[in-house]
């Protein structure tokens, strides 16, 4: 993998990747959350040894939901994961004026990044940078009723929502006989859902449902293809995408890892996710070029 | 607790602005402010205008009397009818809405309100940076802040964190006990100088150290401040967090998503300084709708005075407030709020009104009654009825003492029962039934 001087120097710095066990199959730097948390307990170091002291941080957040390691991030990180969400969210075609709702917590990534005023030392996050109007619910079940309020009232183009808050979204929907024209977004870390529920989803609620491909633990979102099912299109200058497959695989199948070269405070070379699928080079029928990220193990 | 000032205990000069500039601003603010709304802003021109009130000439306390009262119930029919985030109370200037927030839906609705860059950067965040500043939150301090994003002020908080230079930690989730796990952990591991948080939360800490038996002392070391939202905190609370967690002070906040204000506590812990080049805070009589002076209590009605977002004038919060008398020993010019909680909560008699803060406090001095939840209702042949959940049986002379110290506290009789609550008036429990209701 072609990797920048100065992630290699950084990774050279930091203590993640000198701690690894031996794989001799894995490629080099190749990591999971388990080795984080491993790093993390045996170096007693919240950063599970991805944070380069070189850059003292801004800001430090849980890095996923149950995995008790921190990001440690400079104003300048937070600022270049806010023009990845942009663009994300362009591709996804949201344009400016357009109202944005946001059905998650307040420290998911999908927030965080969303807007200036979701996060300290943060100059613009997405909404900011494209001209569009956020608004965040909370992400508890609990609040589905809200999230309906929110729709009713605030009638966003787009609504992004985590995966599991699907279900009492849409019961609420029922049982209020309520329906949204929003568009929907679904994302989920590192458990990206099938095409058949997307679809089914989408019949449900009566309105277009999309995904968004999202990793918390590399800070990682790509936004899905205009025409490929379960394609995704990771921004080429903010993430290397591989798959890992130590064992000879038919179709290239593997676990999609991902190294993230948009922030250097903290270190990401090659997170192997929980996500299973293969990388393809070259154009795509959408008319975009460059790594594709083509999700396998979901029905 | 420490009793005497920082040599760098402001934010800025103009916490310390003399009080007569005060007063002239205000009304120069308030004069722009209501000619504004009057002739842009079709919310209050509709309010005003079906109750008789035209602007005329420039502001004053007595002009000031004569423009009518904002109620939540106002706002709510508003949205209602218009079924729209927008109603009318958006004075932006012409710049472009950078957020809306909800406020927490008390009466069973959530209200919106649209905040711009301009707000964002300016007034209301200075006034929540000097509220951080007050409680001592500091550059490069590491502070533990869970505020959420749909609360106007939690947005405040994100920017005032970034004007001191804080360095915020932010565990995953939320302020409700599934996340308390999550929250314990990042406290234990990144060691926070000062927690940003609600009592509701704190508790919910504690008792996560207790099912780990962990001893909070150790999992809170680093901690030496506590910044305290929510609800008013009692004597007895504050000195029992203090000395679980081997705190060197804990600070009340208080504020309201309505209307959009908060304030904190000096080290005076007298009450709330609200910044009054930000907003003005007068106090209402609930029963005749008089202006009341310092020492009064009756509900808090705010008044923003900068523009760049939707804006409250003289908005009943229903919150039961009093403006403190006298100076405070900090030097601050700014007025001093203590605010007891919801006037919804709260007996309501013609010479007083008992708020569930006022009966917290004399149960917290009990042991089989502290920290423990309770109701309260006002029976005429009676006096108030205070049931104290939790608590099976009472010593008749336990009893009769708290009753005793009850009465002589609140100038009223007071009988306390003990079995169960049907509604302690916290804020939680008020939103759930307004919302099932």
């Amino acid at each position: 993998m072609n990797l920048p001087d100065w992630l290699i120097a950084a990774g050279r710095r930091v203590p993640l990747y000198q701690s690894l066990p031996e794989r001799p199959n894995w490629p080099s730097y190749s990591h999971t959350a388990e080795d984080l948390e491993a790093v993390a307990k045996a170096r007693g170091d919240p950063f599970g040894g991805r944070h380069d002291i070189e850059h003292p941080p801004d800001v430090l957040i849980q890095a996923a939901r149950g995995l008790p390691i921190y990001w440690a991030l400079t104003a300048s990180d937070l600022s270049a994961l806010s023009t990845v969400l942009a663009e994300s969210w362009t591709r996804l075609g949201i344009t400016t004026g357009q109202r944005v709702a946001l059905y998650d917590y307040a420290t998911s990534p999908m927030v965080v990044y969303a807007s200036r005023a979701y996060v300290p030392h943060l100059d613009a996050g997405a909404a900011d940078i494209l001209g569009c109007l956020p608004i965040c619910n909370d992400g508890l079940p609990d609040l589905a009723d809200r999230c309906i309020h929110i729709l009713e009232y605030v009638q966003p183009s787009v609504l992004f929502v985590d995966a599991e808050l699907m279900d009492p979204l849409s019961r609420a929907l029922e049982r209020k006989g309520s329906s949204t024209v929003s568009r929907v977004v679904v994302t989920s870390d590192e458990a990206p859902v099938g095409l058949a529920q997307i679809r089914e989803w989408g019949a449900l609620l009566g309105t277009e449902v999309q995904q968004m491909l999202r990793a918390d633990a590399p800070l990682f979102f790509a936004p899905p293809c205009a025409t490929e099912p379960m394609t995704f299109h990771p921004d080429e200058g903010a993430y290397r995408v591989e798959v890992l497959s130590p064992e000879p695989s038919p179709d290239d199948v593997g676990q999609i890892t991902v190294t993230n070269l948009a922030i250097r405070s903290s270190i990401v070379i090659r997170y192997v996710t929980n996500v299973e699928g293969v990388v393809r080079d070259g154009s795509c029928r959408c008319g975009r070029t460059g790594r594709k990220v083509i999700v396998t193990d979901v029905d | 607790m420490s009793t005497r000032r920082d040599s760098n205990e402001y934010f800025d000069e103009g916490e310390t602005i003399p009080p007569e500039t005060l007063v002239d601003e205000r009304w120069k603010a308030i004069g722009t402010l209501v000619d504004h709304a009057y002739h842009q802003l079709p919310f209050y021109r509709a309010l005003w205008n079906r109750q008789g009130f035209a602007p005329e000439g420039p502001m004053d306390a007595a002009a000031f009397r004569k423009v009518p009262i904002t109620r939540k119930r106002d706002l709510v029919r508003a949205f209602v009818d218009g079924r729209s985030m927008m109603i009318g109370t958006e004075a932006l200037l012409g710049l472009a809405p950078s957020n809306v927030v909800m406020t927490s839906g008390t009466m069973g609705f959530n209200t919106f309100a649209i905040v711009t860059g301009y707000d964002l950067d300016g007034a209301s965040t200075l006034a929540q940076a000097r509220e951080l500043w007050m409680i001592k939150v500091r550059a490069g301090m590491r502070v533990l802040s869970l505020s959420p994003a749909w609360h106007a002020l939690g947005l405040f908080e994100s920017r005032a964190i970034t004007r001191i230079g804080a360095v915020p930690i932010l565990p995953w989730g939320t302020l409700t006990p599934r996340f308390a796990g999550d929250i314990l952990t990042a406290v234990t591991l990144l060691k926070p100088e000062h927690l940003l948080v609600t009592a509701r939360a704190v508790r919910m800490l504690l008792a996560e150290c207790d099912r780990l038996k962990l001893d909070p002392r150790r999992a809170f070391a680093s901690v030496r401040y506590l910044g305290c939202a929510g609800e008013s905190l009692s004597p007895v609370f504050r000195t029992h967090l203090a000395r679980r967690l081997e705190l060197e002070e804990v600070f009340e906040r208080g504020g309201s998503s309505d209307g959009m204000f908060g304030g904190g506590e000096c080290f005076a812990h007298l009450g709330h300084h609200v910044s009054a080049d930000v907003h003005y805070i007068e106090i209402i009589d609930p029963r005749t709708g008089a202006t009341l002076g310092a020492g009064q209590r009756g509900t808090a009605v705010v008044t923003n005075l900068s523009l760049g977002k939707s804006v409250y004038i003289r908005f009943d919060t229903e919150d039961v407030a009093e403006v403190i008398s006298g100076d405070c020993p900090c030097g601050r010019t700014h007025p001093v709020v203590e605010l007891y909680g919801r006037l919804a909560d709260s007996v309501v008699l013609p010479d007083r009104i008992i708020t569930p803060a006022d009966v917290r406090g004399v149960l917290d001095e009990f042991e089989y009654t502290r920290f423990r939840p309770f109701s309260m209702a006002w029976k005429d042949a009676d006096g108030l009825l205070v049931r104290i959940g939790g608590v099976t049986e009472t010593d008749p002379a336990e009893r009769s003492k708290l009753e005793v110290a009850c009465s002589a506290r609140l100038s009223v009789p007071v009988s306390v029962l003990a079995g169960e609550v049907e509604h302690a008036g916290w804020k939680e429990e008020r939103i759930k039934r307004n919302a099932e209701g």
